[in-house]
């Protein structure tokens, strides 16, 4: 029904008389109701609200979810989920249109042949996967190639677990992006707990930010979190503005909307960061209690050998002038010291980067370059700034025996892995995977005799899959989440179904149980729970016994506890293992709000027992790696090991050559995936009429010089491989430089678009020389009319 | 005629318990958290900050020493609302009206923050540990003397009032190796031990899995543990009951965080042990939540803050409430007559009365070209003291009793 204003002023006068006069009938408010929320009078039944967790994405939002008649019809964000507090981004948004995706996997499938996919009931299929995974697992040659690329969380540890008692050796998981930060804050800061720390940011509480590269308007960490904290750092009843400062070459929405843009040449963000360094050392602005009680490497030193090796400082005062600094980097010498000073000016400053993005996850030598800011202001651990906090999350319960394989998010290893023949290769939600790898890579997917996928649309990994089990949406499953990406505070969450799966879906974890118990042994010793429920209450009464935390509340209730916490003081929102399992599922979860610590950490678990800017663990897996022969001088082998700044691009004929392709990653497919979703297709371009295309965005002067106009059919050619995309000249943007979003078309299903070649299939990585990782954060190319 | 004085004054004394009593009987216990929410949905939060939270066009409520309890609360607010309600106009904010419980629990929530710890300074605890000693008997992570335990056993308490526990309990065994070593007792001032803590926990590096907090603390509870465990025989509450070896602790202006008390009576525990001793009491020690309670207890104490009705009444003269306000039963002025008050007048209901009707008396005096009157605190608790007499004359004795002996 339609509602314009006569008929609402129409219908609400006959309701509010119809109240009065106490002749109000069910008539009358049926087709009120029906006018204000049409899908009342298509799906009979009551309007319901329900929470869940939002699964688009890593970052698990708290969603909450209007149903009409049993029928979800409508995403909110839910007031009580302290990732998001009410917000949900355009991903979430589209949780319905995951939900009810004409492309659904309704049924498991098995390829037969030239007939093509063939529905199988769920025990054929899971007891044909059995079969293959036993007498894989019998030939003991772990030849077994196990992706994932959903989020940490209960379902990944029994996938884990069931892989190890299957006789897998290892589950890759996608990168986040944070991996190589993480890396080089726990060789600097040290681990504990065995290294499960993950690295996260107070970003709440920072005074000024150096952003070096990451979009952080774009899928950065948890997009509805990110988003939020935006929002606060632009709230003018705050006491102080949060500064933001964008160090990129390319002019994103997040250097736009930044207070400061610095345009920074593609690969020399390290490099920038020690110019900053340079400048803090230079005007004795470092906080010189901090580094000289708590900080390892900072000095010239003697080793217990007796040899003399050269600090930071000196290193940084000797090599990184501004000069040189300005002349890598194009940063004028001024704007770096502008900078500097109000980096170092009050506490709560914070240096992030590089970049964090899933394909570009910087180097190792950035990264490092970068914490040295941190150190450098006394943040490490401290208000606004940068820790290591521990990565508690759903544990799978102690009542079985049985152990996880090791986590890897290394594309080398799993390259190697894939290059070993394996015999099954199960890909779980591993759509993303695929942009990763190059053509030829995901050309020897196919040679693979029995691959598995899980997933709940036909997706571009069906394509590759012998065997199909259709996975659930959160909205059709018990969800458990924790606390995401870069989050400073402890998180565990649980959802119930909101409905029914649709067809034969069945939730992964269920599907995983089915399995152990079909395989019998020491598999179902390993995984003995009935279902998820079964297994998530289990694992709550652990969290029931700690002394700390609250439910989920409304924000006073956050504040409230904030208070208390501060001051040292805790109330209990549960008294027995039972209430808490009740009060979690109401509520829709637990959090400590105040696990940030409030003290600035001043001990550290390194060799020194102090935050080392020459990392004695970096030197040892530097002498392990076979540079121990390494011929320079001791200064050179210093230089390693200190922050320093790598050459960063793989070099090439500039003549041929000339431009620099810098990769974009955009908010609708954060995490590379959902490009089946039409919704998401419609709402990824930032320019009008560009939806269901390509582009590559140039410069004015580089179009014009090409003879290239927007909406010209262009090739965009590197030394690898040629794309063919759209022209798009945008004012504005830095000439030699030139930008494509990374994720294209779908590629199966209803809505693909046949024949795109992938913007992977271009990039020339750049290899991390410590970590082995690739990073395409640019790539020489030319650009031409096609 | 001093015999008749000396009978009013009994009488008016009598009077004043038996309605203290039955505010006391007929009293709910306001709760903070709701007083937080209400500091929300009023909006004091848009100017308010409270432990640096909030907006940043009024004072912090929670650290201003202006604002301390809650007669000084209510003073601040009576001498400032004209100018707080043009800000309001000016910011075009809505001016918020308070029920008698809302004030009552913002009140009580003020008075909770107040009794917060800031964090501590790790910096200046890093120079106390060094200054005080205490690096000589006691390591962090293996750092430091051995005479005593490593601190980092310990760095998992999150509330200073743990650590002084800790600190109290072993102070006997403690006085002793300090004589042993030569080393003078360290005594504390205002915030050092909580700066102390944020040192130790910091460099003991105790990670956020290992945090260990205290229940907030009950004063009534801590009444019972003042009692048990024996304080009541050196120290006396008022001059009821009690001992006089130590101070009246209801004439003791502590001061109002937790810490901070703390430090106070850390300080005092070897001229307590010498005297305790020399009574064959018992040194008292205590689980943290009992200090906390106890402590609670005597916060709560120091809270009162009696006034004087003589000078009470020459403050309500001096300040020209009288030109609008009758004080006799049968007086008559503009504003209402201060005998027929329904409520008892306290800091609260005085603050809620002043702001919800402040703005109508506002806008009278200024018609009548009067200013706005600004009382300090001792005035304000003098003025209350003044108006809870008038009141308590004009009503009825046999109503006052039989309000007394209800449960």
């Amino acid at each position: 029904m339609k509602l314009d204003r006569r008929r609402f002023l129409f219908l609400s006068g006959g309701v509010a008389t119809g109240a009065a006069t106490g002749r109000l009938s069910l008539k009358a408010i049926g087709a009120f109701n029906e006018a204000l929320a049409p899908e009342m009078g298509a799906f009979p039944g009551d309007e319901k609200f329900a929470d869940s967790i939002c699964r688009m994405c890593p970052g698990g939002c708290g969603v909450r979810v209007r149903t009409v008649g049993d029928r979800p019809v409508k995403i909110d964000g839910n007031p009580l989920y302290p990732v998001n507090r009410s917000g949900v981004c355009p991903r979430g948004q589209a949780l319905l249109q995951w939900l009810y995706h004409p492309d659904r996997v309704m049924r498991p499938q098995i390829r037969n042949g030239e007939k093509g996919w063939e529905s199988v009931s769920w025990d054929k299929a899971l007891q044909l996967m059995a079969a293959k995974l036993d007498k894989v697992s019998s030939a003991k040659q772990k030849r077994v190639v196990a992706v994932s690329g959903r989020g940490a969380g209960l379902t990944r540890k029994l996938f884990a677990r069931f892989l190890h008692a299957s006789g897998a050796n290892m589950l890759f998981s996608l990168p986040t992006g944070m991996e190589t930060s993480e890396h080089a804050l726990q060789l600097m800061a040290g681990r504990t707990n065995g290294g499960s720390e993950r690295m996260a940011y107070d970003l709440e509480n920072s005074s000024c930010v150096l952003n070096f590269g990451c979009d952080l308007l774009e899928g950065w960490g948890t997009p509805a979190h990110t988003l939020r904290v935006f929002g606060q750092w632009r709230d003018t009843n705050r006491a102080k503005r949060t500064t933001l400062i964008h160090f990129d070459s390319k002019l994103s929405i997040s250097a736009a909307r930044a207070d400061q843009w610095v345009p920074t040449r593609p690969g020399t963000l390290g490099t920038a960061a020690l110019g900053i360094a340079f400048v803090l050392l230079s005007e004795n602005l470092y906080d010189g209690e901090f580094v000289d009680d708590n900080v390892f490497g900072f000095n010239d030193w003697t080793d217990t050998a007796g040899r003399s090796h050269v600090g930071f400082r000196t290193l940084v005062r000797e090599e990184y002038r501004l000069s040189r600094v300005s002349e890598l980097t194009g940063i004028p010498p001024a704007t770096l010291v502008k900078i500097a000073r109000e980096f170092a000016a009050g506490r709560g400053a914070v240096a992030i980067g590089p970049t964090q993005s899933p394909g570009q996850p910087g180097k190792l030598s950035d990264a490092m370059a970068i914490h040295s800011l941190n150190a450098l202001v006394g943040n490490i651990g401290a208000r606004g700034g940068v820790a290591l906090v521990p990565t508690d999350g759903w544990e799978l319960p102690a009542d079985a025996r049985g152990t996880e394989v090791t986590l890897s998010s290394s594309m080398e290893a799993l390259e190697t892995s894939l290059a070993g023949s394996p015999e099954v290769l199960i890909l779980d939600q591993a759509e993303s995977l695929l942009d990763l790898l190059s053509a030829a890579q995901r050309e020897k997917l196919r040679q693979i005799p029995f691959v598995v996928t899980i997933t709940t649309l036909q997706d571009s990994t069906t394509s590759y899959a012998t065997l199909i089990l259709p996975d659930c949406t959160s909205l059709e499953s018990w969800v458990d989440g924790q606390a995401p990406t870069a989050y400073p505070h402890e998180v565990l969450s649980i959802s119930e179904p909101v409905i029914a799966p649709r067809g034969e879906s069945k939730p992964f974890g269920d599907t995983l149980l089915s399995l152990a118990k079909i395989m019998g042994g020491s598999i179902t010793a390993a995984l003995p729970w009935k279902d998820l429920p079964e297994v998530l209450q289990a694992s709550s009464r652990r969290v029931a016994q700690n002394k700390r935390g609250y439910l989920f509340g409304t924000e006073v209730d956050e504040h409230w506890q904030r208070l208390l916490e501060r001051g040292g003081w805790w109330t209990s929102d549960w008294t027995s293992e039972e209430q808490f399992w009740t009060g979690i599922k109401e509520n829709g979860g637990w959090w400590d709000p105040v696990s940030w610590a409030a003290e600035p950490q001043r001990s550290f678990p390194t060799p020194s027992g102090r935050f080392e800017l020459y990392s004695h663990r970096l030197e040892e897996w530097l002498r392990q790696q076979g540079k121990g022969a390494f011929s320079g001088t001791v200064r050179d082998w210093d230089r390693q090991v200190l922050p320093h700044s790598d050459e960063v691009l793989v070099s090439a004929d500039s003549e041929r050559f000339p431009l620099l392709l810098h990769p974009s990653d955009q908010l609708p497919f954060f995490g590379n995936n959902g490009q089946e979703i039409a919704y998401l297709q419609q709402i990824s371009s930032l320019y009008g009429g560009m939806e269901w295309q390509r582009w590559v965005e140039l410069s004015p002067e580089d179009s014009h010089e090409r003879g290239i106009e927007s909406g010209d059919l262009v090739w965009v050619e590197s030394a690898v491989g040629k794309v063919r995309r759209v022209a798009l000249v945008v004012e504005g943007s830095t000439p030699g430089t030139v930008i494509a979003p990374r994720t294209g078309n779908p590629t199966t299903g209803r809505w693909a678009v046949h024949g795109e070649q992938r913007l992977a299939d271009i990039l020339v990585p750049v290899l991390d020389p410590v970590l082995k990782t690739r990073s395409s954060m640019a790539t020489y190319v030319n650009i031409y009319k096609a | 005629m001093t015999t008749n004085i000396a009978t009013r004054k009994h009488v008016l004394m009598t009077i004043a318990v038996s309605v203290a009593l039955a505010a006391c009987a007929l009293a709910r216990n306001p709760d903070p958290k709701v007083g937080m929410k209400v500091f929300w949905d009023k909006g004091c939060i848009h100017c308010h900050p409270v432990l640096g939270e909030g907006g940043n066009i009024g004072p912090d409520l929670s650290r201003s020493p202006s604002t301390a309890d809650g007669v000084e609360l209510a003073a601040a607010m009576w001498s400032h609302a004209p100018q707080m309600w043009q800000r309001i106009s000016q910011e075009s904010l809505q001016l918020p009206t308070f029920q008698a419980d809302e004030m009552e629990d913002l009140f009580a929530f003020l008075a909770m923050a107040r009794s917060f710890d800031e964090p501590g300074n790790a910096a200046a605890g890093m120079q106390l540990f060094r200054a005080k000693r205490c690096v000589e008997c006691h390591s962090i992570r293996g750092q430091g003397g051995k005479v005593g335990p490593d601190l980092a056993t310990v760095a998992s308490n999150r509330n200073p009032v743990a650590w002084v526990t800790a600190m109290w309990n072993h102070a006997p065994g403690m006085f002793r190796a300090l004589a042993v070593k030569g080393v003078q007792f360290p005594r504390f001032e205002r915030s050092e031990m909580v700066d102390l803590e944020s040192y130790i926990r910091s460099a003991a590096g105790a990670g956020t899995k290992q945090q260990i907090y205290l229940r907030p603390a009950a004063a009534g509870q801590g009444a019972v543990l003042f009692r048990t465990k024996q304080c009541i025989r050196c120290h006396s509450i008022g001059a009821a009951e009690g001992g006089r070896l130590g101070p009246d602790l209801s004439r003791v202006a502590l001061p109002r965080r937790f810490g901070e008390i703390a430090v106070v009576m850390w300080n005092h525990a070897p001229e307590m042990e010498r005297l305790v001793a020399a009574q064959s009491i018992p040194y008292p020690k205590f689980e943290a939540q009992e200090l906390a309670d106890v402590l609670s207890y005597l916060n709560s104490l120091s809270l009162n803050r009696p006034g004087n009705p003589t000078a009470g009444a020459a403050t309500f003269a001096a300040k020209g409430c009288t030109a609008c306000h009758a004080t006799t039963a049968s007086g008559k002025g503009v504003g209402p007559n201060l005998t027929r008050l329904q409520q008892s007048l306290t800091p609260v209901s005085i603050a809620r009365m002043m702001w919800n009707h402040g703005p109508a008396m506002l806008q009278r005096m200024e018609k009548s070209s009067i200013e706005w009157p600004a009382f300090n605190t001792k005035e304000l608790a003098d003025t209350l003291a003044y108006l809870a007499s008038i009141q308590a004359r004009s009503q009825p004795t046999s109503q006052l009793k039989i309000s007394a002996e209800e449960p």
